[in-house]
């Protein structure tokens, strides 16, 4: 088998760089526990500034209130509207509250003093939600000092599946994993043509009876093991450090890291079969998968709230169907009846990029 | 660079690699092409504003009462209506396919208990895996509820009346966060890479020994090296900051000088962490998977770019001063947004200048002892 000969050279020619070796298998597993640790969209300790005219222990209750859960943290208290836009205008407070002279015998009248809540839009999803929990703060305990009993509306019960705490932790993992493999995936592959153009070597695989396919699938293979023990170690640290087990069908989850794998590898190929230097092969490889992992995948991102162009352009990138297939397996607990629309588009994707790989190098068009 | 000779062997230098990148015809586009394809793409798609969520209906009453309230969520504006379908089975399984992001269950009798005045109660079933969605539908149930029970009694609580003001950005536009954003980036991209991979060629090559034979001196060796790129790099964000201000209406509310400013000690350290990738990487392949791992992505993910750095572990945030683009972002976000000078800005431009001045520095007489 002459497949096996490339794949073996290929595979010598690794385990002489043993460090190219290293990064490719664990290399991803340790980025996605450092990045899982950290990483997180949820809204917390938002620096809050306070300017407080009335200085009343009911004012003062009411800035304890929003300072007492883990969303808010006071950061200022400035004394006058000028320090407030300042510190403001300098990112050194995202919200600021401003509580008027009088609120508390305003509020002892039974009368609606006014509190004023700033907030710097600029970070818009944050703000939001920033803005949000502010208001309710504010409104539930302006009305608690007022002495006003709410009673909860009874009216619906409210049940979360999948991820009953919303974090955004448990979200994000799948899209993490995506983007870690899409990357070290196709780099790898990425300069491996390329590579024996810019030595020389590319010639005397091209005269010797190898065929295109032959060289292509003897280049991927290797590779394509590789990367899938390195998506292995990664779901074993996401199950071991931050209890992401698959809760659906082992077997979707293998058929979708094998899959999109080899697509990545695949597009790795074709990228190094189309460039002249590893320079632009690099630079090639590192647009097109952090990009579109990061930004087209549903990563972060959702893909509903994008223009109808780019969901289009998402739809032929395999990172989307992994993230969602992913979601779907390890988080809702889905299998194959469920999933098998992102492993068709997966192979899909791979068969194609093969496909383009193999009719380049038979062109010989170097 | 003393002498006029200096200077002659720079400018040869700089044709030389000038000359190299015109001889690969895929370089300019990437060089220059490439950021902006990847400012459109981020301007368009780097937005979490989800408009609508979608509620999948389970209707088990079949009353008016209850159609009115399918009604009303299809009309909402926080919703969006993904089907009826039969039995409560079939709805979770919408939610299991990713069809529908909620599902509303209306239990028979429902009609009949709102008629006689006595607690109806309905069922929202949430999809948590994206908790933006979600957070946001049940925003909306809830809303949607609060103004079905505030039908029932219209009298007004007690309590402060709380207004809001929002500064800089009053229409929630994510891409006004975004877009300075990427500015950073594809400057980082752009210097960082092109740098690593032209010195690791030549390293690669053995062509650097012939360099370093020849009477130039080192430093106008490296000067000739880098300049290309930095040149290209300023390039790439002129036209990106001009892309951004009249093709997205980003504003720019400070001073474009301050944001020209701080591109000096930013090249400085992406020109320098280049080198270091260069140093530390015997081929080019180990120089890519080092630069895109060890640098790149960290430094990304660390700067507050999109994961705030608030809310990352209290003993890691002391770790993301180090990152020159988290304070990057703090200026260009800064200037462009919220119009802020010097006077604010001072800190983050000073510790920018910092990392600038000592990764350069640092890179530089590191590159000079190895290859003396």
């Amino acid at each position: 088998m002459s497949l096996l000969a490339v794949a073996r050279k290929e595979l010598r020619q690794l385990s002489r760089d043993p460090r190219s070796l290293a990064v490719l298998v664990a290399m991803p597993a340790a980025l996605t526990l450092l990045f899982g640790t950290v990483l997180s969209l949820d809204v917390r300790r938002v620096p809050l500034a306070v300017l407080d005219r009335d200085s009343t222990a009911a004012s003062r209750s009411l800035v304890a209130a929003m300072t007492s859960g883990e969303y808010f943290t006071l950061s200022a208290r400035p004394s006058s509207e000028e320090e407030l836009g300042s510190l403001l205008s300098a990112g050194r407070a995202t919200v600021a509250v401003v509580v008027g002279r009088g609120f508390e015998s305003l509020l002892a009248r039974g009368e609606h003093p006014a509190v004023q809540v700033v907030v710097d839009g600029s970070n818009a999803t944050s703000a939001q939600t920033a803005l949000g929990y502010a208001e309710q703060y504010l409104t539930a305990t302006g009305a608690r000092l007022a002495g006003a009993t709410i009673a909860p509306s009874p009216a619906a019960r409210l049940r979360v599946l999948y991820n009953p705490e919303l974090a955004s932790d448990r979200f994000l993992l799948p899209g993490l994993m995506a983007m870690i493999l899409m990357i070290s995936a196709t780099v790898a592959t990425s300069l491996s043509i390329v590579r024996e153009r810019e030595t020389g070597t590319i010639e005397q695989l091209l005269v010797s009876p190898l065929t295109a396919a032959e060289v292509v699938l003897g280049k991927a293979l290797p590779y394509g093991a590789l990367s899938l023990l390195a998506a292995l170690l990664v779901m074993a640290t996401a199950w071991l450090a931050f209890g992401l087990a698959v809760k659906g069908s082992l077997l979707a989850f293998l058929s979708l890291a094998a899959l999109f794998v080899l697509g990545a590898q695949a597009l790795g190929l074709v990228i190094s079969s189309v460039t002249r230097s590893q320079q632009v092969a690099f630079q090639l490889a590192t647009y097109a998968t952090m990009l579109p992992s990061f930004v087209l995948s549903g990563f972060v991102f959702p893909l509903r709230s994008m223009p109808e162009a780019l969901q289009w352009l998402a739809a032929l990138l395999p990172a989307r169907y992994f993230v969602s297939g992913l979601r779907s397996v390890v988080l809702k607990g889905a299998g194959l009846g469920v999933v098998w629309p992102d492993l068709a588009a997966l192979a899909g994707f791979a068969a194609l990029m093969l496909g383009a790989a193999i009719w380049r190098l038979q062109r010989g068009q170097l | 660079m003393t002498t006029s000779g200096g200077w002659i062997a720079l400018g040869g230098l700089v044709r030389k690699e000038l000359r190299q990148i015109r001889a690969d015809p895929r370089m300019i586009p990437v060089l220059v092409v490439a950021p902006v394809l990847q400012l459109l793409i981020f301007g368009y798609a780097a937005t979490m504003d989800v408009t609508r969520a979608r509620v999948a209906v389970v209707d088990l009453d079949g009353s008016p009462a209850s159609r009115s309230l399918a009604a009303r969520i299809a009309s909402s504006d926080s919703f969006e209506l993904a089907g009826r379908v039969p039995t409560a089975d079939a709805g979770e399984r919408r939610l299991l396919q990713g069809s529908a992001d909620l599902v509303l269950t209306v239990p028979a009798g429902y009609g009949r208990e709102l008629a006689a005045r006595r607690d109806a109660t309905v069922q929202f079933l949430v999809d948590g895996t994206e908790s933006t969605t979600a957070s946001i539908g049940m925003a909306g149930a809830a809303g949607l509820l609060d103004s079905l029970t505030a039908q029932a009694s219209a009298e007004p609580s007690p309590g402060p009346e709380v207004r809001r003001l929002v500064l800089y950005n009053p229409d929630f536009k994510s891409r006004f966060f975004m877009v300075p954003g990427v500015l950073a980036i594809v400057l980082l991209i752009v210097t960082l890479v092109a740098t690593a991979m032209a010195v690791v060629k030549e390293k690669e090559l053995g062509t650097f020994e012939m360099l370093a034979v020849t009477p130039v001196s080192r430093s106008t060796l490296l000067a000739g090296k880098l300049l290309p790129f930095a040149a290209f790099g300023l390039l790439d964000s002129a036209i990106v900051l001009l892309l951004s201000r009249y093709w997205f209406d980003v504003p720019l509310r400070g001073s474009a000088l301050l944001l020209l400013g701080v591109a000096v000690p930013w090249v400085l350290c992406t020109l320098g962490l280049g080198l270091l990738v260069s140093i530390v990487s015997r081929t080019q392949q180990q120089a890519m998977m080092t630069a895109l791992f060890l640098v790149l992505l960290p430094l990304i993910y660390f700067s507050g770019f999109v994961f705030p750095i608030e809310s990352m572990p209290l003993a890691v945030q002391p770790f993301t001063e180090a990152d020159p683009l988290k304070h990057l972002m703090l200026v260009l976000r800064g200037v462009m947004l919220r119009g802020a000078g010097l006077r604010e800005l001072w800190p983050p431009i000073v510790k920018l200048a910092a990392t600038g001045v000592v990764t350069f520095a640092g890179a530089v007489a590191l590159f000079r002892k190895r290859l003396a």
